[in-house]
């Protein structure tokens, strides 16, 4: 008897050519039975397409084409042999796009982490516990102050197919690291995506909403600024009609 | 509920038809269905679409769609194994695109859409694992869809070159067919792939296979290739039907009592290119 989750994910890792195939397959959670039924198939079936990984990081430069840009392919195919990079969009059900990006951002900074903002409004939430959250659409991040002008001019520069563009090797600087930190409010509705910057206070408030209950979001704001409790849940109320915050 | 033996006979004899998939048709080359229809209507008797829910029909499939011709809904999202997949907001979704199509029934290849969460820059098609309890999984997620919409549920063998586990293909989806109690798509084609890469005949395994249960049938092109010594097909989609899928075809359709449809999928052909075809599956299937 086999059971066949954790053997599809090293199949999915197989055909994507992973470094990690053989050790995903020592795991305990695949059986001696699922080894064997592996090792039956000749290697080469797993070699059928050659595309995969370009196919997967074509559909994400349209998300990611800065953050690609600056990191340079290379960096971004490495990520197929990471662990934390494809296994965990494999065995973690995260997209690729946001995990792609999270694994950018040693190489591509501010750049990585606005694009991967975007990328997590643009997509609905996972199911969870009860609590006070951040709505659908919404997303906070931090970065350094010019980071949000630095990507549109990247954005610009890569033209009107930064597919094309970012998929040829097309590369680009990484912009200057400027002093000090700034909050970007992420809006994300079907017809548009829209970043601006908001107040510290109110980014980390936002950040910090993880199916909270009003009484422990009221106990934050407090450390945030709010002078009362009655003020803090007044904001709650707040958010919650302007869309920012939802009830789940 | 009444076995799928008895629900069998309240579908639909669709017929020979033609497939496609969104803006499929305006591919340089695309098959022209409507042309197709007009010219030699035994061809395209009715329309296999292809269907993401996020995507819903082109203008092509809302055509036919808006002109009352039967259609059939082959999904391209769903991983029937896995039960996440098949979530609230999904299910609303195809709820919407079925009550748009009123198709005869739901099928599509039972294998690996996507990996990891739904997404755009997940889709791959790959085969499921060939085990008893990857079987049964995807048993339970057909009886799901069937009960979450009403509708019959043709799961069907996908391509693939590397197929892994210890059953026989055919033993998979005859699993799967018991436990869901569901008839099946049989792609001949991608059977054809199947034999050819493990190193089987094209009618291994058949005699064992429960042909009442098959409701459609998919003849299509494929393409030898070389893997570095090793010997693949392609699912092309051409015209150049391999021997071994006309030699499984013949065979379904002598078995196949309950088959009400057969879909030649060529959409990426001209209409001259595919007659021959569609001729071929007439002869053989009687029609």
């Amino acid at each position: 008897m086999m059971s066949a989750r954790s053997l599809q994910d090293v199949v999915v890792c197989a055909h994507h050519g992973c470094a990690f195939v053989e050790a995903w397959l020592a795991d305990a959670a695949i059986t001696d039975a699922e080894r064997r039924a592996f090792r039956a198939v000749d290697p080469r079936a797993f070699r059928a397409d050659n595309e995969r990984r370009h196919r997967a990081v074509t559909a994400i430069a349209d998300e990611l084409p800065v953050s690609i840009a600056i990191a340079g392919l290379p960096a971004v195919y490495a990520l197929f042999d990471d662990e934390g990079g494809f296994g965990a969009v494999v065995r973690g059900r995260t997209a690729m796009a946001v995990q792609f990006a999270a694994c950018l951002v040693p190489r591509a900074g501010d750049m990585a982490r606005i694009e991967g903002a975007i990328a997590r409004a643009r997509r609905a939430r996972a199911p969870g516990p009860a609590g006070v959250v951040r709505a659908a659409g919404v997303e906070v991040v931090e970065v350094r102050p010019g980071s949000l002008e630095a990507h549109q001019a990247a954005r610009a520069a890569l033209g009107g197919d930064p597919v094309t563009e970012v998929c040829g090797g097309r590369r680009l600087p990484a912009p200057p690291e400027a002093p000090g930190r700034v909050w970007l409010l992420v809006s994300h509705a079907p017809a548009s995506t829209t970043v601006a910057t908001c107040s510290e206070a109110l980014g980390r408030l936002l950040d910090g909403c993880g199916a909270e209950a009003d009484d422990a979001f009221v106990a934050r704001a407090r450390t945030l600024g709010c002078d009362t409790d009655d003020e803090a849940r007044e904001l709650l109320a707040d958010l919650l009609a302007d869309g920012l915050l939802t009830r789940r | 509920m009444p076995s799928f033996l008895q629900r069998v006979r309240a579908l639909p004899r669709l017929g020979v038809g033609v497939s496609t998939e969104y803006g499929a048709a305006r591919v340089d080359g695309a098959l022209d269905v409507f042309a197709l229809a007009a010219a030699h209507p035994d061809c395209a008797q009715f329309m296999e679409v292809g269907v993401e829910v996020d995507k819903g029909f082109d203008d092509d499939a809302r055509r036919w769609i808006d002109s009352g011709r039967p259609t059939t809904y082959h999904f391209l999202d769903v991983n029937l194994d896995d039960e996440l997949d098949l979530d609230a907001g999904w299910l609303a979704g195809l709820r919407a695109r079925i009550g748009e199509s009123r198709p005869a029934w739901l099928c599509g290849d039972a294998g690996l859409w996507h990996f990891g969460v739904r997404d755009r820059a997940h889709m791959l098609l790959l085969p499921p694992i060939l085990s008893d309890d990857a079987a049964s999984a995807m048993a339970r997620g057909v009886a799901r869809l069937r009960e979450a919409t009403g509708m019959e549920v043709l799961p069907e063998n996908p391509p693939g070159a590397a197929f892994v586990g210890d059953l026989h293909l055919l033993d998979f989806f005859a699993r799967v067919a018991e436990r869901a109690d569901t008839g099946l798509l049989l792609d001949v084609a991608h059977l054809a792939m199947y034999q050819h890469v493990t190193g089987r005949s094209p009618l291994d395994g058949l005699d064992a296979f429960p042909c009442e249960r098959v409701v459609e049938v998919h003849v299509a092109g494929g393409l030898v290739r070389d893997v570095a010594g090793f010997s693949v097909v392609d699912d092309t989609h051409g015209t150049d039907v391999l021997d071994a899928t006309w030699q499984i075809f013949e065979a379904v359709c002598a078995r196949a009592t309950n088959l009400k449809a057969v879909v030649f999928e060529c959409e990426r052909n001209r209409t001259d290119a595919v007659v021959d075809g569609f001729d071929r599956i007439h002869r053989i299937w009687g029609q």
